[in-house]
């Protein structure tokens, strides 16, 4: 094998598999396409600095991590989790549905996943496994697949990097983001009732309804954010990047004025924690960035946008196949890695075949999301996991409900486009 | 022979008819010899970049937007200015003639780019809400003129007479529609595709900024070429400019022609008296400090 | 000796703390930007420039000097399953390609960064080779770090600490 090209993608994939950082790894395909091509080495790290340079959208990722961690941090989890208890507590399964429920609000601060299944995720599996009432590996189980709808229900993370690579607008993903992530909570409160029932799981002691008002009033300020948010972006007051960090903001104000729990020393710590994040995605982004060079100059965009239309496919058999295509990957990428690398090469081929890109990068995302709960390589498994110190064979068994629960949903979002487009349609979407 | 590969880049998308005729009237025009391949919506070099990419030897063409020079070749920033050219012919003749020869030069020396020509991508005029018609710059007094955020940008409306407002894009209709602004000075295009349009009653053309991209190559890309490939190149070049003048003229033509269609009172004001006020804000100000003696009365006199 | 050991301990924590006051300035300038915008009506340009280059810094400082080998986005499915001795041949075949290709490629990307000194920012007007100037730094912190990763494969004494995933630090899934 001689061409450049594939070389470059063979190192890729062994510096991969032998543990080397993905980002690291596709810096290091870059540079040896450029080599054996006989071009300036320096134009991998000409797209990596301007590529961070000019990706204004991109600054909304360290943001959204820094508000759902002063979330975190902000003891609002805890508060969130008691309103949800008097909410949803009293029906079967009650604490499984308050699980669900309260990943639903605190997605509404978050646009991350991971952050919502390490933030509630310690507390609420705390509650389900105190008195033997739930096992843990259910409790992990049902806690992993709910975090899933965290980058769903705006803000999101993944949707700011589906936006970069597909050049959409950040407010009308987000505006797509909401029914589907309801329509998640909605399929996976319906599993876990099922499941209650077969696996006769006790109702749980009701929270007196005195509560409720000053739980409500906590829940409502974690609820308006993303109306602050789609309502800022879209009225033109902020971009999306400020509103990341107007969210970052509003968490740190509720926090202190609601709870005033928060420590500049805590806060210091989430700063540090924060800016690790920020380099571990931003040397993947930064990687994807300079192998997109290669992919481009290559035209393998266009070659497979070409060999799939020649396929002859109609759009429903061609969505079905890049749902089993992204879902397989999904079972060995992280999240982010399947939205940075694979989906680029995808777009032309999706809007070649005449989807739309709004419609399409919710379908991205939700598989993405997906990848991070299915074996063997998920990050939410391996998160509850530690938290449970339970083995992944017992959370694998326990999540495969909520797995084909969110199948079905992902099918509704995949086929039913208006379902998902009507939101960004009603604030202005032409699509 | 082998054939002379050309890598080219821009920011406009795929899909866009510009983009479409730059492969027909430049690449197809080019013939056998050469092998254009062009790369589109900033996917191979950012926004902005294309100039460097060039002087590094990893791109050979850009079509470039004149303040892309002026970090290099400060003089270039004489071109940004206001009501420098008087319309489209005006402008197409400066182009033509030879007094920015000079420039260009200075251009190769310093840049080590040659530009090849400069397609015209429209022009800005007044668009806004009001009771009369705005005619000269005093009748810009007082009145709320958006201008995009930024510095030299804000200067413009300063100039022109207005009380400049740095409102985001995204952000100008609604401005428009609540009173924050009475006007903005964006061309046709932009101003149907915002739906402007619906919430102002004016325009004024003024055509205060007439734009042209600068259709590059790098200088060792074209001194690689025999004189023949030159003359060959050029031609492309001017033929190129020619088609793109004409869609983007016939755009316009037919955007002013439906909104005069719908009510909206499009008319010609005072330029004169603008441009005159205008150049002499300029001349006082630190914006002409690196112009060349001389050449605004030059450009000024084309085709007077 | 205490004294020492203590301002080790704090000189040790330097990168880190300098990395969270660059993501802490992108959050109180960002703020900056939109009150001045909104309710000063004073809009700022140099906002903007600082915001994106603090993020720019703060991604290339962190990974070189801040964030250990778990903090890393890989895919270790392959790795954690195989023997320890594979997992060591593994890592100097990582380590020393990732290195001999960043070190062949330094020069031209010294050279790129020299070169951007013609161009300058646009508000603040800083000089780009400044501006890129921590990439250089970056470019050479992965050389060291991926020959000390190959010397680790050989001396067989990496931690579990450089090796295991800490999933919390990948916060954006
Ligand atoms: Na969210
Ligand atoms: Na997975």
């Amino acid at each position: 094998m001689t061409d450049p090209f594939a070389l470059s993608m063979l190192l890729i994939v062994l510096l991969s598999i032998t543990g080397l950082s993905v980002g690291l790894a596709m810096m290091c395909g870059s540079f040896l396409y450029l080599i054996l091509k006989g071009y300036d080495p320096s134009i991998a790290s000409e797209q990596l600095l301007q590529g961070l340079y000019n990706g204004y959208t991109l600054l909304a990722i360290p943001l959204f991590i820094l508000a759902a961690d002063i979330m975190n941090i902000g003891s609002l989890a805890d508060r969130l989790l008691r309103f949800c208890q008097a909410l949803v507590g009293r029906f079967r399964g009650g604490l499984g549905h308050v699980n669900v429920v309260s990943s639903v609000i605190f997605s509404g601060m978050s646009g991350s996943a991971v952050a919502d299944a390490v933030g509630m995720g310690k507390i609420i599996i705390g509650l389900m496994t105190r008195d033997g009432k739930y096992t843990p590996s259910y409790a992990a189980a049902i806690t992993a697949a709910a975090a899933t709808i965290g980058p769903i229900i705006p803000p999101s993370i993944p949707m700011v990097l589906y936006a970069l690579v597909a050049d959409q607008s950040v407010g009308f993903l987000f505006a797509a983001g909401l029914a589907p992530g309801l329509l998640m909570a909605l399929v996976m409160g319906l599993m876990n009732y099922v499941i209650a029932r077969k696996r006769n799981f006790p109702t749980d002691e009701a929270v007196p309804l005195s509560e409720l008002p000053r739980a409500t009033l906590q829940a409502v300020a974690a609820l308006m954010l993303p109306v602050i948010l789609l309502g800022g972006i879209y009225s033109g007051i902020v971009t999306p990047t400020e509103a990341a960090a107007v969210a970052a903001a509003y968490a740190l104000i509720i926090s202190i004025l609601l709870y005033r729990s928060v420590s500049f020393r805590a806060f210091w710590s989430t700063l540090c924690a924060g800016a690790r994040s920020a380099g571990s995605i931003g040397i993947l982004i930064a990687g994807s960035i300079t192998f997109n060079y290669v992919i481009t100059r290559e035209d393998v965009p266009a070659k497979l946008a070409g060999w799939l239309t020649s396929l002859d496919l109609s759009q429903t058999g061609f969505l079905i196949v890049i749902n089993i295509l992204i879902l397989l990957l999904g079972c060995v990428l992280e999240g982010g890695a399947i939205l940075l690398i694979v989906v680029p090469i995808l777009v032309p081929a999706v809007q070649a075949m005449g989807i739309d890109l709004v419609h399409f990068g919710v379908i991205a995302v939700v598989n993405a999301m997906l990848g991070l709960i299915t074996p063997p390589y998920g990050l939410l498994l391996f998160i509850t996991a530690s938290i449970t110190n339970q083995p992944m064979r017992a959370i694998v068994r326990d999540i495969w409900p909520f797995i084909l629960a969110l199948l079905a949903a992902l099918g509704i979002i995949t086929f039913v486009p208006d379902f998902v487009l009507f939101l960004p349609r009603l604030i202005g979407y032409q699509g | 022979a082998d054939k002379v590969e050309l890598i080219y880049s821009d920011t406009v998308s795929e899909n866009d008819i510009r983009t479409t005729t730059l492969r027909e009237a430049f690449g197809a025009c080019l013939g056998d010899e050469f092998e254009f391949k062009s790369y589109h919506g900033a996917t191979l070099f950012k926004l902005g970049t294309e100039l460097t990419a060039m002087q590094r030897g990893n791109l050979d063409m850009g079509n470039l937007a004149i303040f892309d020079f002026y970090n290099q070749v400060p003089s270039t920033s004489l071109l940004g200015t206001p009501f420098l050219f008087r319309d489209y012919e005006h402008m197409r003749a400066v182009y033509d003639s030879d007094v920015l020869d000079e420039m260009l030069a200075e251009i190769e020396d310093r840049a080590k780019v040659k530009i090849l020509s400069f397609p015209y991508i429209g022009a800005r005029h007044l668009g806004y809400v009001g009771d009369a018609r705005i005619m000269t710059p005093e009748d810009l007094d007082g009145v709320k003129l958006r201008m995009p955020p930024g510095e030299g940008w804000q200067f413009v409306g300063t100039a022109m007479g207005a009380t400049p407002v740095p409102v985001p894009f995204a952000e100008v209709y609604t401005a428009l529609q609540t009173g924050a602004i009475d006007g903005q000075d964006n061309g046709f295009p932009a101003t149907r595709s915002m739906k402007f349009d619906e919430v102002i009653n004016h325009i004024g053309k003024t055509a205060h900024l007439i734009a042209a991209n600068e259709f590059t190559i790098s200088l060792k890309k074209w001194d690689s070429l025999t004189q023949a490939q030159q003359e060959k190149m050029q031609g492309c070049a001017d033929n190129f400019e020619a088609a793109l003048d004409k869609i983007t003229l016939d755009q316009e033509a037919e955007l002013e022609a439906d909104m005069a269609a719908n009510g909206l009172d499009i008319y010609t004001p005072d330029n004169e008296a603008f441009q005159t006020h205008v150049i002499a804000v300029y001349q006082d100000s630190k914006y002409s400090a690196d112009w060349p003696e001389g050449l605004v009365d030059a450009i000024l006199a084309v085709g007077k | 000796m205490q004294t020492l050991h203590s301002l080790w301990q704090w000189l040790s924590r330097l990168p880190q703390h300098i990395a969270a006051l660059l993501l802490g300035s992108m959050f109180a300038v960002f703020i900056l930007q939109v009150v001045f915008r909104y309710f000063l009506g004073l809009p700022v340009g140099w906002t903007v420039e600082w915001v994106t280059i603090a993020w720019l810094w703060g991604i290339l400082f962190s990974f070189a000097f801040v964030i250990r080998s778990g903090d890393m986005i890989r895919l270790d499915i392959v790795y954690s399953a195989v023997p320890r001795g594979v997992r060591r041949t593994f890592d100097v075949f990582a380590g020393l390609t990732c290195a001999a290709i960043f070190a062949y490629t330094l020069p031209a990307a010294w050279d790129y960064v020299q070169f951007m000194s013609i161009e300058r920012t646009a508000y603040m007007r800083w000089p780009f080779d400044l501006v890129f100037g921590i990439y250089i730094p970056f470019h050479v912190a992965v050389i060291i770090r991926m020959l000390l990763l190959a010397w680790g494969g050989i001396a067989g004494n990496r931690t579990r600490d450089e090796v295991d995933l800490h999933p919390e630090t990948h916060d954006y899934d």
